[in-house]
């Protein structure tokens, strides 16, 4: 078993030596396409999003409906910091992330002793009021009208303005990200997140104490979040309302459906075919359809959303798992059991049909 | 001055205006086996559940090592060393066995989400050793081929013996069986027997509730006898064999059964 | 005098706009209690009711029964939502079956803009426009078709449950499922039916409030998320005490715009929502599924 540890390890380290040339070679790739470079820009920054939501619902096995309010934390805060108070671009974000942590843990203690229903709808409420605020509260955020003139973040003293040095700064902090996230699940935090996703009941009886673990993670995703935010800020540098409220909370959740929960990097396949479907989807339909707008698109991922949850509860990572299972068995490498030690997968969101 | 890991002592719990244990006292010995059993809806479960932390008593103390543990969460009990497996099995079913029985080792562990986060150097070595713990359990059980299997998907009596494994691996002092022999065929149920008792050897005490009479005659040192709620007899398996108080318990209900 | 004519206002729209609600927390309260699952695409069944009357109505359909056509058309629409969506993923957990309204309830709302853009529509009042004065406020006629259609519903639903054998059937299910299908009673139709009904009741709620506020195709969200407010506060199966919640949601609202503003008078409702969630003990709570260990 152990050297085929070794092989599958060192298989695994190859594949991500592939995949971390392919990110640093990408922009030479594509010869600086500047709209490839920042579709690939926001599929970083939802990535973020989305990985601290696999944690938080597919590990944990915890609803979020309001989770882009978070997002929104980070976007305003970093936002109004650096315009208006002239922070540096970094403190501000990382004021923004204890923000988010804050407003999870405040809202957490109440939520997470709610049942199913009632936590989700919790939440939502929760991202209603949020988006309210950021609504109302005209002199921080500028209201409805949005914000302007957000200030470009800098690394080093160098200001960050080219969608090149966007590109590789996001993608860095997805790969810390993913990094991160990939250490809780393969630690004694991400069993005790699964086995209270298992049965809460046998969890406490083995000594998880299952409020500080739900709202540690709820805390960490909202950080994640917004991270994100922040990151959005500065490369759009304009942000309204409408970018935070409970359709961009579903889409977010809608990205977590999609990627799964086989894996940490569920978040970012969500992510990735969810704004790859947005962009064919802008290409395609007006080809089939000219009169239709934007608004095919609510219709569509709707549509997707309730197919995926009906036949692809593990979303793509989990139906990719089962079908490499099914590859190994018929191969005959193994006599149906894994060769890796630990399999680190969460349940799917769904939990029975898998 | 006690020896007793575990004492109950006038302990009640009622639902509503439903009394489901009524002032029972009794204590558990360091070392022991000890029984509680009675007839259908005598209020063993609940009582194992105020013991464990999973209700909170109406009445009563319930005293740990000592201390004074009303109210306790469970997950706190598990810290001071009481762990428990469950009537219905709540195995955690998409996790292999030896993930499941890692899950149990989570009290000695100590990373939390930040060193785990960055990976620190003490987290690698607590993973290490939580493994290396959980494969010795895993082999006391005689589980170890089996580790990398999804609990789900085995046999029920196999099930039973990782729920034990994982309640186990901490090296509680206290463990609380519900009904541990539960659908188990004699083969099975020896199995677990000889699985206790080996764990006996290392110091782990056991207060278990069943109803196969057989097991606990053979096995247990002490065994308490509750009936609608009340204690109605304390002692050694002899001296309850042949307790008039039980015998009626038990044939009383025979009685009243239709035909 | 003013200030007493402004609060009987107010006093006036929120009992009307609670009446809508409570038509919609009712339809909640159908679906939750006979099939457990809180159903948020539930407002839409509205803003469909709504917007099919009018297109009936403006290409030339008889009112009263364009009303009915598009109360049975919600209805067949919310059936095949129960077919295609909920029953394939009846197994489920619970947390699936509410995204999955969610799903549903983007889905309308896409096919909704699609056919009929963002525009508001209008309706005509039931009984040509109008309003009568009462205590120095105006209070429209729509208005108390409002309230005494919803009233209706209450009586007419409230005999239907009780009264009928049908209705008791339904109410067989909801306490103990396994006895009713030993009675010989269709769960699943009980599923689609009671989804149906709530559509049906949904649809009636837009098409009466249509005259007043409008119909766009984003009306649903709001709406249902106002009426789901007011399910809960009855503890989402307690009918009477849900209608109660949502004529007081609908006050609160009222006098939360008029007061305040009208931009937080949906973070006032939501503020209600989670201080009813948080203070309401768990117990209190008709189906919770509590693991017997």
């Amino acid at each position: 078993m152990e050297r085929d540890e070794r092989i599958k390890g060192g298989r695994r380290r190859l594949v991500l030596l592939v995949l971390v040339a392919a990110w640093l070679g990408f922009p030479w790739l594509v010869a600086g396409n500047n709209y490839l470079l920042s579709t690939l820009i926001i599929i970083g920054v939802y990535a973020l999003v989305s990985t601290g939501m696999t944690l938080l619902m597919g590990y944990a096995g915890q609803i979020s409906l309001g989770q882009a309010a978070f997002y929104g934390v980070g976007a305003y805060t970093s936002a109004y910091l650096t315009a208006h108070a002239g922070w540096p671009p970094w403190l501000a974000m990382a004021v923004g992330a204890v923000l988010a942590a804050l407003v999870a843990f405040v809202v957490g203690i109440p939520v997470f002793r709610l049942r199913e229903h009632y936590l989700a709808l919790a939440t939502l409420g929760f991202g209603v009021i949020m988006f309210t605020l950021f609504k109302e509260w005209e002199a921080i955020t500028g209201g409805l009208n949005g914000f302007f003139g957000i200030p470009p973040i800098s690394v080093l003293g160098m200001s960050l303005q080219t969608d090149i040095q966007f590109y590789y700064l996001v993608w860095l902090f997805v790969l810390a990200g993913l990094w991160f996230a990939h250490n809780i699940v393969r630690s004694r935090v991400g069993r005790a997140l699964r086995a209270i996703h298992g049965s809460e009941v046998a969890a406490s009886s083995l000594g998880v104490n299952i409020t500080k673990y739900k709202l540690q993670i709820f805390m960490l995703s909202a950080m994640y979040a917004s991270v994100a935010g922040s990151l959005y800020a500065h490369y759009v540098t304009f942000i309204n309302p409408d970018l935070f409220g409970i359709v961009p909370s579903i889409y977010f959740l809608i990205m977590v459906v999609i990627g799964g929960t086989a894996g940490v990097w569920g978040g970012l396949v969500g992510a990735a075919v969810y704004v790859c479907l947005g962009e064919w989807l802008k290409a395609v339909v007006p080809i089939l359809m000219p009169d239709a707008g934007g608004e095919f698109e609510i219709v569509f991922f709707g549509l997707l959303l309730i197919i995926m949850l009906i036949y692809m509860p593990s979303g793509l990572t989990g139906a990719v798992q089962k079908g490499m299972k099914r590859f190994r068995t018929t191969a005959g490498s193994q006599t149906g059991t894994t060769a890796t030690t630990e399999r680190h997968e969460a349940r799917s969101i769904g939990g029975g049909n898998g | 001055m006690s020896a007793m890991l575990l004492e109950v002592e006038q302990l009640s719990k009622s639902f509503g205006g439903v009394q489901a244990v009524q002032r029972v006292s009794f204590g558990v010995k360091k070392g022991d086996i000890v029984a509680v059993i009675g007839p259908n809806g005598a209020g063993k479960t609940t009582l194992f559940n105020v013991i464990s932390g999973i209700t909170p008593p109406t009445d009563g103390v319930v005293r740990f090592r000592g201390m004074t543990v009303n109210g306790k969460r469970p997950d706190e009990l598990a810290m001071l060393g009481m762990t428990r497996t469950f009537q219905n099995l709540q195995l955690f079913a998409d996790m292999t066995v030896l993930e499941n029985v890692m899950v149990g080792y989570h009290p000695r562990l100590k990373s939390g989400i930040i060193s785990a986060g960055f990976r620190l150097p003490h987290t690698v070595k607590e993973e290490k050793r939580a493994r290396e713990e959980a494969f010795a359990c895993l082999e006391q059980v005689g589980l170890v081929d089996l580790a990398m299997e999804q609990v789900g998907t085995l046999p029920y009596g196999i099930q039973r013996l990782v729920e034990i494994a994982r309640a186990a691996v901490s090296r509680p002092s206290l463990i609380l069986l519900d009904e541990p022999m539960a659908g188990l065929n004699p083969q099975e149920s020896k199995q677990l027997v000889d699985v206790w008792l080996a764990m006996r050897e290392q110091g782990i005490t056991f207060l278990f509730v069943e109803h196969d009479m057989e097991t606990v005659m053979s096995v247990a040192d002490r065994i308490v006898v509750l009936d609608y709620g009340q204690k109605i007899a304390e002692g050694t398996p002899e001296e309850i064999a042949r307790h008039p108080d039980v015998i009626k318990a038990y044939l009383g209900e025979e009685e009243a059964a239709p035909c | 005098m003013e200030a007493w004519s402004q609060f009987v206002q107010l006093l006036f729209s929120g009992l009307t706009i609670g009446s809508i609600y409570a038509l919609v927390a009712l339809g909640f309260v159908i679906t939750y209690s006979v099939t457990g699952i809180l159903n948020l695409a539930q407002g839409d069944f509205a803003m469909l009711g709504a917007l099919i009357c009018i297109a009936l109505v403006n290409s030339g359909v008889p009112f009263v029964l364009a009303i009915g056509l598009s109360m049975m058309a919600a209805m067949v629409i919310g059936g095949l939502f129960e077919r295609l969506a909920i029953q394939p993923a009846r197994h489920s957990s619970v947390a699936v079956l509410i995204i999955i309204t969610i799903g549903a309830s983007f889905v309308f709302r896409g096919i909704a803009l699609l056919v009929w853009g963002t525009d508001p529509y209008a309706l005509r009042p039931f009984a040509g426009g109008g309003s009568l004065s009462m205590f120095g406020a105006v209070l429209q006629w729509q208005s108390v078709w409002a309230i005494v259609i919803s009233l209706a519903s209450f009586i007419g639903l409230h005999l239907f449950f009780h009264r009928t054998y049908f209705g008791k059937a339904v109410t067989a299910c909801v306490i103990n499922p396994f006895a009713a299908r030993l009675m010989g009673i269709d769960i699943r139709k009980m599923s689609l039916g009671a989804i149906a009904v709530s559509a049906g009741l949904g649809a009636l709620a837009g098409i009466v409030i249509a005259p007043i506020s409008g119909a766009s195709y984003d009306m649903g969200i709001m709406i249902g998320l106002k009426a789901f407010i007011a399910a809960v506060v009855g503890g989402l199966t307690n009918a009477p005490a849900a209608i109660a919640g949502a004529f007081l949601v609908g006050l609160l609202e009222s006098f939360a715009e008029g007061y305040l503003s009208s931009g937080y008078k949906d973070a006032v409702s939501f503020g209600l929502l989670l201080l009813v969630l948080f203070v309401m003990p768990n117990g209190l709570f008709a189906k919770m599924t509590g693991k017997r260990v």
